[in-house]
C-alpha cells in the first residue's frame, strides 16, 4: 500500500521534528524540549507523541537508533530535514504575506 | 473493600469510560484492575489520579508496537493499569495531558478503530459458524450427550458477542454520520444490565432445556427455547428504555435485528436437522451411515420410530425383490435350460452382497467369455438374449467363480 506523504505539519508535529533536528532524543527528552522551548505553551501527551512517532517512522521521516530499558531514541532522516525546511519556508512565506498587507 | 463492575466498552466509548473512572475516583473508588469485561475497584479515603484511555494497535507487529506504546507512556509518568480489546487504561498524577493534538489523534484513532472493527466482525462470524456447525452435526444418539453443554455455551457466547458487536456497529455508524463519540457512561451501565440479563436468560433457558429434555423430551424443550430466544428481543428493548431513556435509536434497531437473525439462524438449522444413524448389525468394524431428515420438533422416541420404520420398510422391499428375482430366475432357467437348483443356491448366497439379475440384449453371434472386462459375473446366452448376474460391491472370489463357470450347464 502506498504511504500517505505528509503535506503539511501540525504545530506539534513541527515541534517534534524541531526537537530532533540537532540531536537524537528519546520521548521524555522530546516532551521536555518542547515544554522548555515553548515555555509550556505546548504540552505533548504520550498518546499523541506515540501516534506522531509511529507515523513519522512509517514514512521514514525519523528512525529509531537505540533502545535502553523503556527509552527509545530517534533521529531525524534527510527526508525529515527536508520536510521541516519546507514547512519553515511555508511559515515564513505566510509571515511575509501578512507583513505585505500590514497591520 | 472491593467492588467489581461488569462493563463492556468499544473504542468509541473511551471518553465515557474515562468519565466513569474519574467519577468513581471522586467517590473514592480507585481502579485496581481492568479485565476483559470486569473492572475491579478498591475503596480508598482519597484518590488523586487522572485516568487516560489509550488505544492499542491491532494486526501486524502488534506486540512490538504495544510495548512501545506502554514504554513511552510509562516513561512520561503514566502508570499502566490494564488493557482490554484494544483499550489501555493509564493513571497519572502529572499535569501532562495524554492527548494534545486533535488532528493527529483523530487520524490514529480512526486507523485503529477500523482494525478493531473487522477483528470483532471476524470473531462474531466465527462464533456463528461454530454454532451452525455444531447444530448441523448433532446426531440422534447424541440427544442426551455433552453436545448440549457445548451448544448452550456456544449460544451464550454468540448472544454475548452479538450484544457487544451490535452496540459497536451502532456507535460506528453514529460516529461516521455525526462524528459523535460517546461521553455518557449511563449507556455503559445500561449495557451491563443487558448482558447480565441476557446471560441469566440464556442460563435459565439452558437449564430448562436440559430439564425438559429429560422430562418431556425435546419436542417441548424446543418450543421453550424458541420462546426464550424470542422473549429476549422485547426484554432487551424494555430494559434499554427503562435503564437508559433514549429515543428510537439505531443501536436498538440493530440490537433487535442481530438477536432476531441469530435466533432465525439457530432455529432454522434446528428445523432442517439431518440426523446421521450409525448402524452396525453384524458388529463388524465397518459401520454403515444413513442420513435421515428428521424434523427437530419430533421427540426422541418418535424420531427413533421413524427411522426404525424406514429400516423395516427397506428390509421388506429387499426381501420382496429377492422373491421376485427368484421367481424370475426359475422362469429364465427353465427357458434357458439351466440347472435351476444350482443357480438358486448361488443367488441366495450372493444376494446379500447386492447381486442382481437381468436380461441383456446382444447382437446375433456375439458371445462374452471374458467377464473381467465387463460389469457382469456371468452370462448365459441364447439367440440374441443373455441372462446375466451383475457384479456387486464385493470383490469376486475367482476360485468360486471359475468353479461356477465349470458347472454352468451351457459349457
Amino acid at each position: 500500500m502506498p504511504k500517505n506523504q505528509l503535506e503539511t505539519l501540525t504545530e506539534q508535529m513541527f515541534y517534534v521534528l524541531m526537537a530532533l533536528k540537532d540531536s537524537e532524543k528519546n520521548g521524555v527528552e522530546i516532551v521536555e524540549f518542547i515544554r522548555f522551548i515553548t515555555q509550556e505553551r505546548i504540552l505533548i501527551g504520550p498518546g499523541t507523541l506515540y501516534a506522531m512517532l509511529s507515523k513519522f517512522e512509517n514514512e521514514d521521516i525519523i528512525t529509531e537508533t537505540k533502545v535502553e530499558g523503556r527509552k527509545r531514541w530517534y533521529k531525524i532522516s534527510d527526508a525529515g530535514i527536508e520536510l521541516l525546511q519546507k514547512e519553515m519556508m511555508r511559515l515564513k512565506t505566510m509571515i511575509r504575506d501578512y507583513e505585505k498587507v500590514g497591520d | 473493600m472491593k467492588k467489581r463492575v461488569l462493563m463492556i466498552t468499544n473504542l468509541l466509548e473511551t471518553e465515557a469510560l474515562k468519565k466513569y473512572l474519574d467519577d468513581q475516583a471522586e467517590k473514592g473508588w480507585e481502579l485496581m484492575h481492568i479485565g476483559k469485561y470486569i473492572l475491579t475497584f478498591e475503596k480508598k479515603e482519597k484518590v488523586h489520579v487522572q485516568y487516560a484511555i489509550g488505544i492499542f494497535s491491532c494486526g501486524k507487529g502488534t506486540m512490538e508496537s504495544n510495548n512501545k506504546y506502554l514504554q513511552l507512556a510509562q516513561s512520561l509518568d503514566y502508570e499502566f493499569v490494564g488493557d482490554r480489546r484494544g483499550i489501555v487504561v493509564f493513571k497519572s498524577s502529572t499535569d501532562l495531558p495524554f492527548y494534545s493534538d486533535e488532528m493527529v489523534d483523530k487520524e490514529y484513532f480512526e486507523k485503529q478503530m477500523h482494525k478493531n472493527f473487522f477483528h470483532q466482525l471476524g470473531l462474531l462470524l466465527l462464533f456463528l459458524f461454530m454454532n451452525y456447525s455444531i447444530l448441523c452435526d448433532l446426531r440422534i444418539d447424541h440427544f442426551f450427550s455433552n453436545a448440549h453443554v457445548l451448544l448452550g455455551i456456544c449460544l451464550t457466547i454468540c448472544l454475548y458477542e452479538a450484544v457487544v458487536f451490535e452496540y459497536g456497529i451502532g456507535s460506528y455508524i453514529k460516529y461516521y454520520r455525526k462524528g459523535i463519540k460517546k461521553t455518557d457512561y449511563k449507556r455503559l451501565e445500561a449495557r451491563s444490565w443487558i448482558v447480565w440479563m441476557s446471560m441469566f436468560v440464556s442460563f435459565v433457558t439452558f437449564i430448562i432445556f436440559v430439564l425438559c429434555d429429560i422430562k418431556y423430551q425435546n419436542s417441548v424443550s424446543f418450543s421453550i427455547i424458541l420462546i426464550c430466544w424470542i422473549a429476549l428481543i422485547p426484554l432487551s428493548m424494555i430494559l434499554y428504555r427503562y435503564r437508559y431513556r433514549f429515543e428510537k435509536s439505531i443501536e436498538m434497531i440493530f440490537s433487535v435485528i442481530m438477536i432476531f437473525v441469530s435466533s432465525i439462524m439457530i432455529t432454522s438449522s434446528m428445523m432442517n436437522q439431518p440426523i446421521k444413524v450409525y448402524r452396525n448389525p453384524n458388529n463388524s468394524e465397518k459401520y454403515t451411515i444413513d442420513t435421515y431428515d428428521i424434523p427437530y420438533s419430533l421427540c426422541h422416541d418418535e424420531a427413533c420410530q421413524l427411522i426404525e420404520n424406514d429400516i423395516e420398510e427397506s428390509i421388506f422391499m429387499k426381501k420382496q425383490r429377492v422373491e421376485e428375482e427368484l421367481n424370475g430366475i426359475q422362469y429364465i432357467c427353465e427357458y434357458y435350460e439351466i440347472k435351476y437348483d444350482f443357480i438358486n443356491k448361488w443367488i441366495m448366497n450372493r444376494i446379500k452382497q447386492h447381486y442382481g439379475l437381468g436380461l441383456y440384449e446382444v447382437e446375433k453371434g456375439e458371445y462374452y467369455y471374458d467377464f473381467s472386462n465387463t460389469d457382469y459375473d456371468m452370462f448365459v446366452q441364447k439367440n440374441n438374449q443373455a441372462f446375466y448376474l451383475f457384479r456387486g460391491n464385493e470383490p469376486i472370489d475367482e476360485e468360486e467363480f471359475l468353479k461356477i463357470r465349470e458347472e454352468l450347464p451351457w459349457k
